[in-house]
Formats: C-alpha cells, sequence, structure tokens
C-alpha cells in the first residue's frame, strides 16, 4: 500500500511576544526571525503514519511511504529526519510565492503529483495549519481525487492489503470504521503523536537520501493562483487582542499570595457560583 | 438575497448547532434576506423537536440512514443545484465545516470554515475569521456564489427566543442515497465521560508547567473538592493525561465560565480563545511575561503548585 503524507513546517507562533505582529502593506506578518516547526496536526500525522508502518514489521504487506511538503529549501532539514525515520521517499515542491491563504492552490498540486507523478493509495494530512488556519486542504483534495475523506483521525491500522481501520472522533462519539481505499484522512487532536526521534545511527546511515525536487512551475498554477486571488481575497489583517487588566499580586510567600488571592478577589466570587 | 441553513439532525447535539446559528444570525443581521434551514433527519420521532428549534421559519426535512458527509453531499447537491440560493451556513462542528468547504466546490462557489462576522453585499460576502493560531483576524471577501461558510465556535451562549411559527417547505426521504460504499465496517461508540465544560461556571485550567500526570490527577481532585471543573492545555491532553475532550482551547472546549483559574499556562492564542468569554481570570504562573499574565484580571507570579495548594487549604476551610 502507497502511502502519501503531506505536512508543512510552519513557524512556532508561541515565540512572538505581543509587538512582533507587525502587518506590512501587502499583508504579510515578518515571521522570518521565528524558528519553524512541524504543524501540530501534520506532526500526528506523520507520527500516525510511522506507527503504522511499524505495526506491520513482520507482515508480508509492505507499505510504501512517501512524505511530501511544498516550501523553499529551509525545510529539506525535515525532509532528511523523515528519511532518517525511514520514509521511502522525501518530495519537496520549491515554492516562493505567497500561498498561505490558498489552499486550492495546496490540494491542486498535490492531487497533480498523485494523479501524474506518483500514484498513491492513501493520503494522510493534518487539518488545519499556521498561519492560513483555512482548514480546507484535506477535504478539496478528496473533492479533486474524487475520493472519500474521513475527518479527526486519531488512529491507522491495516485491515488487509487494500483497506485500512481508521478510527476518528466524530461529533457523536468515537468512529471506527473499515475502509477501502483510496482515501484521504484529516488528521486532529490525537494523543501521544509527538514524532519520534531518529537514532543517531539511522540520521547517518538513512538522513542523507537525497530529497526529490519538483518545481511548484510544473504544476501550472498561475490559473489556479489567480482564481484564488478573486475568490477569497485577504482584505485586512488585524492583531487580536486579548488584554485585561493583568494586576500582579504582591507578597512574601505562595500563602502570603494565595490568602491576598482569596480575600480580595475569590471570597465573594466563589460565594456567588 | 436567499440563504440556507443546514443541521445535522441525526446528532445528539442538534439543539446546540441550532442555538449557534440563531446566536450568528442575530449577530449578523442581513436585509433583506429570505432564511430557510434544511435538516437532516433519521428518527420520525424527533421532527417536531427539529422543527421547533429550526433557525428559521421556513424549513426542508430530508430523511437519511445516519450522518454520512458523502451521502449529505450527493443529496445537497441534488437538492440545490437551482441556483437560489447565495449563502449557505453550517454550524461550527466537524460535520459543518467538512460539509460547507466540499459543498462549495461541488456547487463551484466558494467557502471559508470558522467565520465569527458576516456581511452580505451585492456582489461579494465580506466575512471575518481568526487567523495565525487565533492570534490575528483577517477580512476576507468571498466573490464566487454561492458562498459555503462553517460558523467559528461559541455563537451558542447567545441565547434567541425560538420564532413560534415554523414552515414545512417539503419533507424528502434520501435514504436510498448510497455513496458510501467504500465503508467495508461501521462502528460509532458514544464518549466514556461526558465533561461539560462549556456549561461549567468555574474552571481549574492547567498547561504545560504543570509538568507530571500525578501532578495532573492532584489538580483533578482539587478541582472536584472546590467544585471546579479541571481543562487543560493542549500539551497535557496531547500527553493524554486527561481525555481529549477536557481540552480548553480553538480545537477543544469553548467556555465561559465566571471563574477561571489558569496555573501553568502560557496563554497562547489558541488556548486563550477557549477562556476568552471567561468573566474572571486568575493565572498563576512563574514567567511574569507570560501573556497569560496580561491576559488576566489578577495575576500571581510564583510556583503553581505552593500557591494552589495554599489555596486549597484557605478555601476549605472557609467552607
Ligand atoms: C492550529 C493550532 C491549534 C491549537 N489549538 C489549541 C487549543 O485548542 N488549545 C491549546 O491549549 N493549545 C492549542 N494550540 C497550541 C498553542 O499554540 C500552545 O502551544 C499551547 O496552548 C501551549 O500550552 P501551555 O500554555 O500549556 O504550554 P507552554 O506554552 O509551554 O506554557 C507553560 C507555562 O507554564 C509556566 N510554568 C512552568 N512551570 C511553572 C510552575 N511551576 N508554576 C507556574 N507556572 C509554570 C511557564 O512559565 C509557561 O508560561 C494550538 C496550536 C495550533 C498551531
Amino acid at each position: 500500500m502507497k502511502i502519501l503524507v503531506c505536512f508543512k513546517a510552519v513557524p512556532d507562533l508561541d515565540m512572538m511576544s505581543d509587538d512582533d505582529w507587525v502587518v506590512d502593506c501587502e499583508l504579510n506578518v515578518d515571521i522570518s526571525f521565528v524558528k519553524a516547526i512541524l504543524n501540530c496536526f501534520d506532526e500526528s500525522a506523520l507520527e500516525m503514519t510511522l506507527k503504522l508502518s511499524e505495526s506491520m514489521e513482520g507482515f508480508n504487506a509492505p507499505l510504501n511511504l512517501t512524505a511530501l511538503t511544498i516550501g523553499d529549501k529551509r525545510k529539506d532539514s525535515f525532509l532528511k529526519t523523515l528519511y532518517a525515520l525511514r520514509f521511502d521517499k522525501a518530495v519537496r515542491i520549491n515554492n516562493y510565492e505567497d500561498i498561505r491563504f490558498m489552499p486550492e492552490v495546496v490540494a491542486a498540486v498535490i492531487s497533480k503529483y498523485v494523479r501524474e507523478i506518483a500514484y498513491q493509495d492513501v493520503i494522510v494530512l493534518g487539518r488545519q495549519s499556521g498561519e492560513g488556519d483555512n482548514a480546507k486542504t484535506p477535504l478539496l483534495l478528496a473533492e479533486i481525487l474524487g475520493w472519500p475523506c474521513i475527518t479527526q483521525v486519531v488512529k491507522i491500522e491495516l485491515d488487509d492489503s487494500a483497506s485500512l481501520k481508521v478510527t476518528s472522533m466524530a461529533d457523536d462519539g468515537i468512529l471506527t470504521q473499515t475502509l477501502r481505499t483510496p482515501c484521504v484522512l484529516s488528521v486532529g487532536n490525537t494523543p501521544n503523536s509527538y514524532m519520534r526521534i531518529p537514532t543517531l545511527r539511522d540520521k547517518m546511515k538513512y538522513g542523507k537520501t537525497p530529497i526529490e525536487v519538483l518545481d511548484i512551475e510544473s504544476f501550472d498554477i498561475n490559473p489556479i493562483v489567480n482564481t484564488c486571488k478573486n475568490d477569497c481575497e485577504l482584505l485586512s489583517l488585524k492583531k487580536i487582542s486579548n488584554n485585561r487588566e493583568g494586576f500582579i499580586i504582591d507578597g512574601r510567600t505562595p500563602a502570603e499570595k494565595a490568602q491576598i488571592l482569596y480575600d480580595l478577589y475569590l471570597k465573594e466570587r466563589l460565594e456567588e457560583l | 438575497m436567499k440563504y440556507t441553513v443546514i443541521l445535522n439532525g441525526c446528532s445528539s447535539s442538534f439543539i446546540h448547532q441550532a442555538e449557534e446559528i440563531r446566536g450568528f444570525l442575530s449577530d449578523n443581521k442581513q436585509n433583506p434576506t429570505l432564511g430557510y434551514t434544511i435538516i437532516f433527519y433519521n428518527d420520525e420521532a424527533k421532527k417536531d423537536e427539529l422543527m421547533t428549534n429550526s433557525p428559521t421559519t421556513y424549513i426542508k426535512l430530508v430523511k437519511v440512514i445516519r450522518y454520512q458527509p458523502e451521502n449529505f453531499l450527493e443529496i445537497l447537491e441534488k437538492l440545490e443545484n437551482n441556483k437560489e440560493t447565495s449563502l449557505y451556513i453550517f454550524p461550527s462542528d466537524f460535520a459543518g465545516s467538512e460539509l460547507s468547504v466540499r459543498f462549495a466546490y461541488r456547487l463551484l462557489g466558494s467557502s471559508l470554515v470558522s467565520v465569527n462576522k458576516i456581511k452580505l453585499e451585492k456582489n461579494e460576502l465580506i466575512c471575518h475569521k481568526a487567523l495565525y493560531s487565533n492570534n490575528m483576524q483577517g477580512e476576507f471577501a468571498l466573490r464566487k456564489k454561492p458562498y459555503c461558510i462553517s460558523i467559528a465556535k461559541g455563537f451558542s451562549n447567545k441565547k434567541q427566543s425560538l420564532k413560534s411559527t415554523k414552515y414545512l417547505v417539503f419533507k424528502v426521504d434520501m435514504t436510498d442515497i448510497e455513496k458510501d460504499d467504500f465503508i467495508k465496517k461501521y462502528d460509532l461508540k458514544k464518549p466514556e465521560k461526558v465533561i461539560g465544560l462549556e456549561d461549567s461556571k468555574f474552571l481549574l485550567a492547567a498547561g504545560r508547567g504543570v509538568r507530571t500526570r500525578a501532578k495532573v490527577e492532584r489538580l483533578e481532585m482539587i478541582a472536584s473538592e472546590i467544585g471546579a471543573k479541571l481543562g487543560v492545555s493542549r500539551p497535557i491532553a496531547m500527553n493524554a493525561w486527561v481525555p481529549m475532550n477536557q481540552l480548553i482551547g480553538v480545537s477543544g472546549a469553548m467556555t465561559k465560565p465566571d471563574l477561571c483559574i489558569a496555573v501553568g499556562v502560557s496563554g497562547a492564542a489558541a488556548f486563550f480563545a477557549g477562556i476568552e468569554k471567561c468573566k474572571y481570570i486568575v493565572a498563576i504562573n512563574t514567567d511574569s511575561n507570560a501573556s497569560i499574565v496580561k491576559s488576566s484580571n489578577v495575576a500571581i507570579i510564583d510556583d503553581y503548585q505552593s500557591v494552589l495548594e495554599e489555596l486549597f487549604k484557605i478555601i476549605n476551610s472557609s467552607q
């Protein structure tokens, strides 16, 4: 079974302080100084796939894992790590365009990759990613390919060579389905899915496997970019302020601070509850 | 202009969906517009309740077997191919956000997820939504009809009175639509424990600063003793130290308690959105620069454990 995991490296927005949120006239925020991390839902998607692959060791049904990202050369370090974690192939579609708010473009590129370059049975990707927070890519991808899409996936297991057992969160509970491939799996909040770290030995042995680099130009995205710009145009971008009084209680010991907190700020409120 | 609300009446969250749509519509009155609601349902006995709670006067009832996105989409495509509706509004739940995007694709329209404000113009729909993990608010113009949006979480607390008159436009049975033959086995289990953070008056929120599972368990105990519910930030939920339905924030519960004590939480925007509607926030954090300090009403800069244990003693002795 061929599985493609698509991921995005995003700026670690938790590192931004209030003053860092400066919007320029192109409606861009300078995030170049914060470190890039794996988008949290994509990280879960990658780890989930690695767990699936691990669970099949010894079985006679090989999984073939490809990781794909759209971005510039700085993203290569993530792809090298994925090689070290034993992904069979790591692909980067080179891009410098601003596609923050164009999930349609991302979905079109991935679908072309799958249709024209390397057919896959399953595509796994995170449900949403910053900066755009569009939460649309997996859904659009399923529509373009005409495949079903399972959202809020938390676990993937193998059923047989052409079907998977997929657990997902639904509005009414926990859903477990056995599905025929092909399908798109959109990953949601998943406990215990921080991505593992490769061993030094695997880093040395596999981390240098060449990354397949394709150019986004070859995916003929200009018409879609133009439609996106018109169909869903970003007009303005403003910082959301969450500030309140933020009064800091002074005191010598934790006990003294707790007493002041209780006497002056909590007693009445607790009584009213 | 005509708008249509799409609700999933097969779900136990139907009342909540209807409530949040009513809240959204009352905050975003558009003139002049005529609203319809399509309600999918699978239980004849619930029909009256569904109709009564409909956010619009005009209702279309569609009978199905269960919630299945591929089937819902096929049905919507069949029912709504007349181009009469400019705007489709979906609730904020998983079903609402997935259907809005896929339906827009099929009708060649445009879509946006988690919208918190709209203005319908002649040739565009102006939409506002949170971006950059809730740090920024973006304003968009959607220009391809039909506009399909799912609303942001958090509109359900705006209770609206129900319109008394309801008019059933039509009722159809679509249980024969079967676009789900890719499913070999299907099993839906209800969640084991319903926490109800959304309706809690008093919250204790724990973050990564609470370092171990044992310490989270201690907080769970303190919370129940002082009459609070325990909610957590993403790192704690990711460690599976509590069930995922105790997660607070954009990807979890959007709460509106009277009082929240946040311990060892930095106050990242994606978390804070979940307690933003709280009346009074107390932060206990070792770092005076943590954003939760500025976002709180009152804060203590210290180790959470020492302060909270003292506070627990005081509250206990005063009861
Ligand atoms: C798309 C997206 C969606 C997200 N959705 C959510 C969501 O719904 N909910 C959510 O919570 N997060 C969400 N996040 C993650 C969010 O951005 C933050 O990473 C997360 O909220 C941080 O959790 P934290 O505050 O517990 O941890 P940290 O940011 O690590 O903060 C820990 C805090 O504890 C303090 N501390 C440490 N030791 C002590 C001590 N002994 N006593 C007191 N204080 C101490 C530290 O000073 C620090 O401020 C989302 C992120 C993305 C990208």
